[in-house]
């Protein structure tokens, strides 16, 4: 990769919206992140009453939903983010360099 | 040979003084476990074996502090789950669910909370920057020697007390489940841990974490399948079940019961999201796969094993309750104590569900667990010491050898340390240490590390003393704390009221880097932001970023 200007690839328009189509993917995901956990640990400290209405007829409650959730929720959001990453954003990375690379010819 | 004679030895001798000792009534329970002893013995023949074979591969100080980066990334998740669910976690989880219901879910939620954003913000920047550690990380563009001199500190001062903890959780755990001295069981622990990693650096404790995992979530998938069987496969049940059993009934499964204080639960889960984050032992884990995309990948794998673990834990943890309070005669004492002490929740449900078998396999997992845990810790720490601070300060007269001579004689003084410091803190209450330890990663690296990524402005200057008081004022704060002031000094009521100090510290941190790295006007401080771009590109494009070993 040496034989290409890497600090015009970074400066190219072409990449600058690559690159800020995944800062919006990371920085909103960890975002959604931080705010789910965020309001389960507030709500465990401070919205006791709230997290001990019961969901269903037994005595689960929405304390124990939310923790079953956030336990899947981290999986779910982390595989989302991978996908992107592998299916669109390496392609699409790789891409832009062998073009850049070319036209450098 | 003669280490397997010895050990077999040590494990008979000990057994027959531990018949014979009065002393240990609340080990009675766990008597000459011949399942559990075998399979241990299987385990450490088969790392030993590896052990050889890695160190036949690692000539090179890259091989020994991350396997070359040629481990596969699948391999290297798992190892981060095995390095990252400690006995420690998965006993003290299970026991806090247990004890305080709901309450012990958020030591699961900080877990679950913080993988994402190591994975979304840290992992790939982090792979492409370092070759070695986090100090490489965020050095990159500042002032090499006083930037690694503080982070190396930190990084140290968070692997020692860490190490602390899980020494002393595990001699307190073997002697329990082998009916073994607790000095013996140290031992044990630290020479087997020596020999792991001084001769089979990375790759050999990347397998002894990888096997681990696989036998943590073997043993945690039967378990509580075994659970839900004992319940008819209805969830609805475990809960209907805890609440009738529970002593506190329904409270159990509301918040409060464990943690009173609001603000504590919320330093708490401040001290989680940031701790985990900048753990310098499981960062490290990063620097063994090839390139940023592995790095990923092995995040996501370790946060699905994770994911599947806890949620064998709830469904452990919870079934606990009803179980083992309709069982009284068997699991508790005749004082209403738990039998064994209250971390042996998870170990007493394997006996009920799955009887002999089931409690040997678990037993010889934790074990393994704990060896996986401190041989990751005690890489790290070695690692530090000879490529942070040795290669960084010898400066001419570095060599490759001599590095790698002080690697290993780190990882054989660590061991020493550790078994003196198990001695040392063996009748201390330890919960104190592992705080520190959490709290200094959570208010010194984590912020840190981020902010060298992320932030442009970031100067030397700006890091090395928003590093020292975050360190500083961490220790101050724990020793004013509940849990040292009034647990290990004795004083009627602390000065500072919470035991995790990071809803005071972090913030202490970031102002500090803040307000001193933006009124830096000194020259470094230009060619620290001058530096900002070149850092940019690499950690995006991942150009110059150690390459893989081919082989």
């Amino acid at each position: 990769m040496s034989d290409i200007n890497l600090a015009g690839v970074v400066n190219s328009d072409a990449y600058k919206s690559l690159a800020s189509k995944r800062k919006r993917i990371s920085y909103t995901l960890t975002g959604v992140n931080v705010l789910a956990y965020s309001i389960y640990v507030v709500c465990m400290g401070f919205a006791r009453d709230f997290m001990s209405i019961p969901v269903g007829s037994g005595p689960m409650n929405i304390g124990i939903v939310m923790v079953i959730f956030l336990i899947v929720f981290a999986a779910v959001i982390s595989g989302y983010y991978v996908w992107w990453t592998n299916k669109r954003y390496d392609p699409a990375l790789n891409d832009l360099l062998s073009k850049l690379r070319e036209g450098n010819e | 040979m003669k280490y397997y004679l010895f050990l077999i030895a040590l494990l008979l001798v000990s057994n027959n003084l531990f018949a014979a000792d009065a002393l240990t009534g609340t080990v009675e329970k766990q008597p000459l476990n011949t399942t559990a002893i075998t399979m241990f013995l299987v385990f450490v023949i088969t790392t030993l074996l590896i052990t050889v074979w890695a160190a036949i591969r690692s000539k090179t100080t890259s091989a020994l502090y991350t396997g070359g980066g040629g481990i596969s990334y699948w391999q290297n998740g798992l190892a981060i789950a095995g390095d990252f669910i400690s006995a420690a976690s998965f006993l003290g989880i299970t026991s806090a669910l247990f004890f305080i219901g709901l309450d012990g879910s958020l030591l699961i939620i900080g877990v679950m909370g913080s993988w994402p954003v190591i994975l979304f913000l840290i992992a790939e920047r982090l792979r492409n920057l370092g070759r070695y550690t986090l100090v490489d990380v965020v050095s990159f563009r500042l002032k090499q020697r006083p930037v690694k001199l503080v982070i190396a500190t930190a990084s140290l001062a968070v692997l020692t007390f860490y190490l602390i903890g899980q020494l002393v959780g595990a001699g307190k755990l073997i002697q329990l489940l082998f009916g073994l001295d607790y000095i013996y069981a140290l031992i044990i622990v630290s020479t087997l841990m020596i020999i792991y990693v001084s001769l089979g650096g990375m790759l050999a404790t990347t397998w002894v974490q990888f096997i681990k995992a696989i036998l943590l979530v073997l043993g945690g998938g039967i378990t509580s399948f075994l659970v839900l069987k004992y319940f008819n496969f209805e969830f609805g049940t475990i809960f209907n079940s805890a609440v009738e059993s529970h002593p506190k009934g329904l409270a159990s499964l509301q918040p409060g019961l464990g943690f009173k204080n609001p603000f504590g639960v919320i330093s708490l889960g401040l001290t989680m999201l940031l701790g985990f984050i900048g753990l310098p032992h499981v960062l490290m884990r990063m620097f063994t796969v090839k390139d940023a995309a592995a790095a990923r990948k092995s995040s996501f794998v370790a946060i699905s094993i994770m994911s599947l673990f806890y949620l064998m834990v709830v469904i452990i943890g919870f079934g606990a309750i009803a179980i083992l309070n309709d069982n009284p005669d068997t699991y508790y004492d005749a004082a209403g104590n738990l039998k064994g002490g209250g971390n042996m929740v998870a170990v007493h449900i394997a006996h009920f569900v799955g009887g002999d078998f089931l409690l040997g396999f678990m037993a010889a997992v934790t074990f393994a667990t704990i060896l996986a845990v401190v041989a990751g810790l005690t890489l790290s720490a070695s690692a530090t010491i000879a490529h942070d601070l040795y290669r960084t300060f010898s400066g001419e007269k570095h060599s490759e050898r001599t590095e790698m001579i002080i690697m290993r004689s780190s990882v054989v003084g660590v061991g020493i340390i550790g078994i003196l410091l198990g001695v040392i803190f063996e009748n201390q209450n330890v919960a104190f240490v592992t705080t520190f330890a959490l709290a200094v990663s959570a208010s010194v690296n984590a912020p840190i590390l981020i902010a060298s990524m992320y932030w442009k402005n970031l100067t030397t200057r700006g890091v090395v003393w928003s590093g020292i008081i975050g360190l500083v004022s961490s220790i101050i704060l724990i020793v004013l704390g509940p849990l040292v002031w009034v647990n290990v000094l004795g004083n009627e009521s602390p000065v500072f009221p919470f035991g995790y100090p990071t809803i005071a510290t972090l913030p202490i941190t970031l102002i500090c880097l803040y307000a001193i790295s933006k009124f830096d006007n000194s020259d470094r401080a230009k060619q620290d932001r001058a530096g900002f771009e070149e850092q940019y590109i690499r950690s995006e494009l991942g150009v110059g970023a150690a390459d893989a070993s081919n082989h």
